[in-house]
């Protein structure tokens, strides 16, 4: 259609864009992996998730309903992570636990993963970040003794299942996504309102 | 009659029992009449869709656990039990993985809103919050790379997510204490959906079979807290579930029924004391019935697999003999159990055509 190539051109440069992104997530989830309890490394995941789900829908060229329940899933963690704010830094001793552990799982399913020669890189690697962060977040769910970190490593973990559900277009998953999201931020506000912050 | 009818009914049940439950206060008869009326349910409608009769047993078996902790424990008020129970027989209705996360996921939320959402998550709410949904989000990670299908060493990634996810949900290996081995209806819902997906994808049988490895040796470690061993029949009907195909639906259905008649009793150490010596292991007593079909199946299938699980029964048989606690009612109702087992094995053979 274009006589200079412009739509293959434009193809790359989208292609470039998504996996800039896709390396910006695997960094921050090493971070949330690392050092969960944060409220402000979970505000960025979740604009960051909500960014390479739209960046993808509009180089695949179709989003329908995938977009809009992506910004709600964002603003639903974003609120969580608001939240999350008012709690107190209670240093848990564990964060070398967790970094190792997620930086294993990553590696791990990075070997499996990805393999030379695949056809659609671009879907794999979309995978690989939604499975890291869904390891990484149970991961970081399970070595956690306080009850705020475990809301922000199962939030690490919404945000992956967000990312597979935009991936393979399925609505049910987001929808489960959101559900969660939403059960998460009941629980946290359950806990201000009874405990008073302490975890 | 279909499948969705049966979907239909079963739903209804589940609103007739709330409703009658929350509205007459839930008194011990009543609670009996609609167990029993669940039991009738599942064998009558069940038993004329299933496909074979191992299949209409397992359908059968969350209502014969609801039916067995209703007669055992007379506290009213007791809604919960209900709902679960039926959620997990909707789960084996739709028989797919990826609805298990509603109903699972349904029993969850029922379970914190009833135990801790007034005074906020304690411990075990904690613990089962990071669980089930951790477990759930997992195996749903599990199943995208299944259905992607990228080739084989992914699709051992995705099995290993998948599989270890759903059990991780279901309070697999969890310490006894946790308020999870109780009342643990969410494994019947999810092993005979997982044994439906193995055969589909028969990279999820190794990873089931060394999971069932794993909680049979898990459970021959002396653990504080737990008076007696008895066999971990979640590890067994694990194992049962990744044989191959056609040889899994017998042992799977009989152990299937012995983790939905034999649920732990969480009564004191000194009542069990009380209790023990009451029930033969030997065939054709279910748990007998049960331990013999798994280890002859696998018998056939992996040899080695056969004699760890064999091995792991050991601590159990040199500590007290050949008994379990049991309560001295359930010893005929066991028996009863495991000549059905018997006499679908003598009608049908070990492997079905």
């Amino acid at each position: 259609m274009c006589p200079y190539g412009g739509g293959t051109a434009f193809r790359r440069a989208g292609d470039g864009l998504n996996v800039l992104v896709l390396l910006l997530g695997m960094l921050v989830i090493l971070s949330v992996s690392g050092g969960a309890g944060g409220g402000g490394a979970l505000l960025w995941h979740a604009a960051l998730t909500a960014a390479c789900i739209c960046f993808s829908c509009w180089v695949r060229g179709q989003g329908g309903m995938v977009v809009p329940l992506a910004l709600v899933a964002a603003g639903l963690v974003g609120v969580l992570a608001i939240q999350m704010r008012q709690a107190p830094a209670v240093p848990d001793g564990r964060g070398g636990i967790r970094l190792v552990g997620g930086l294993v799982c990553v590696a791990v399913l990075a070997q499996m993963i990805v393999s030379e020669g695949a056809a659609d890189v671009m879907a794999r690697l979309m995978g690989l970040v939604g499975l890291s962060a869904i390891v990484c977040g149970v991961w970081a769910a399970c070595v956690t003794r306080g009850v705020v970190a475990l809301c922000a490593g199962l939030a690490c973990a919404v945000d992956g299942m967000m990312l597979l559900g935009a991936q393979a277009d399925s609505i049910p998953v987001i929808i489960e996504a959101l559900v969660v999201a939403a059960g998460l931020n009941w629980v946290m506000a359950d806990l201000f309102r009874d405990g008073g912050g302490q975890p | 009659m279909t499948s969705g009818l049966y979907i239909a009914l079963l739903a209804g049940w589940m609103a007739l029992a709330t409703t009658a439950l929350l509205g007459a206060g839930a008194s011990p008869p009543l609670r009996r009449l609609l167990a029993v009326l669940f039991l009738g349910l599942c064998a009558g409608v069940g038993g004329v869709i299933a496909p074979d009769l191992p299949r209409a047993i397992m359908a059968l078996c969350p209502a014969l656990a609801l039916c067995i902790h209703v007669f055992r424990h007379d506290a009213s008020g007791a809604v919960p039990p209900f709902v679960t129970s039926g959620n997990a027989a909707l789960a084996l209705a739709f028989g797919r993985c990826d609805l298990l996360w509603v109903f699972v996921g349904a029993s969850l939320i029922l379970r914190l809103a009833v135990a801790h959402g007034i005074r906020g998550l304690d411990r075990q709410g904690q613990h089962l919050l990071r669980s089930v949904l951790g477990g759930l989000m997992m195996a749903q990670g599990g199943l995208f790379v299944l259905q992607a299908a990228w080739g084989p060493l992914q699709d051992q990634a995705g099995a290993v997510l998948l599989v270890g996810g759903l059990l991780m949900a279901c309070g697999f290996l969890s310490r006894p204490g946790t308020g999870r081995t109780g009342w643990n209806v969410d494994a019947l819902a999810v092993l005979p959906v997982l044994a439906q997906a193995a055969v589909s994808w028969p990279v999820l049988q190794p990873v089931l079979t060394f999971m069932g490895l794993t909680g049979l040796l898990w459970n021959c470690l002396p653990q504080p807290g737990r008076a007696s061993v008895t066999p971990d029949w979640t590890a067994w009907a694990v194992l049962a579930a990744g044989l191959p195909g056609a040889a899994s639906s017998i042992p799977l259905a009989a152990s299937m029924l012995a983790l939905a008649c034999l649920l732990p009793d969480d009564s004191s150490p000194q009542i069990e004391a009380e209790r023990r010596g009451t029930m033969l292991f030997w065939p054709p007593f279910l748990p007998g019935m049960a331990l013999v079909l798994v280890l002859v199946a696998e018998m056939g299938h992996a040899v080695w697999v056969a004699v760890l699980a064999g091995i792991s029964l050991w601590p159990m048989f040199a500590r007290q003999g050949s008994s379990v606690p049991v309560g001295r009612a359930e010893v005929p109702f066991l028996l009863l159990m495991g000549c059905v087992v018997l006499g679908m094995v003598v009608r049908q053979g070990m492997i079905q055509p």
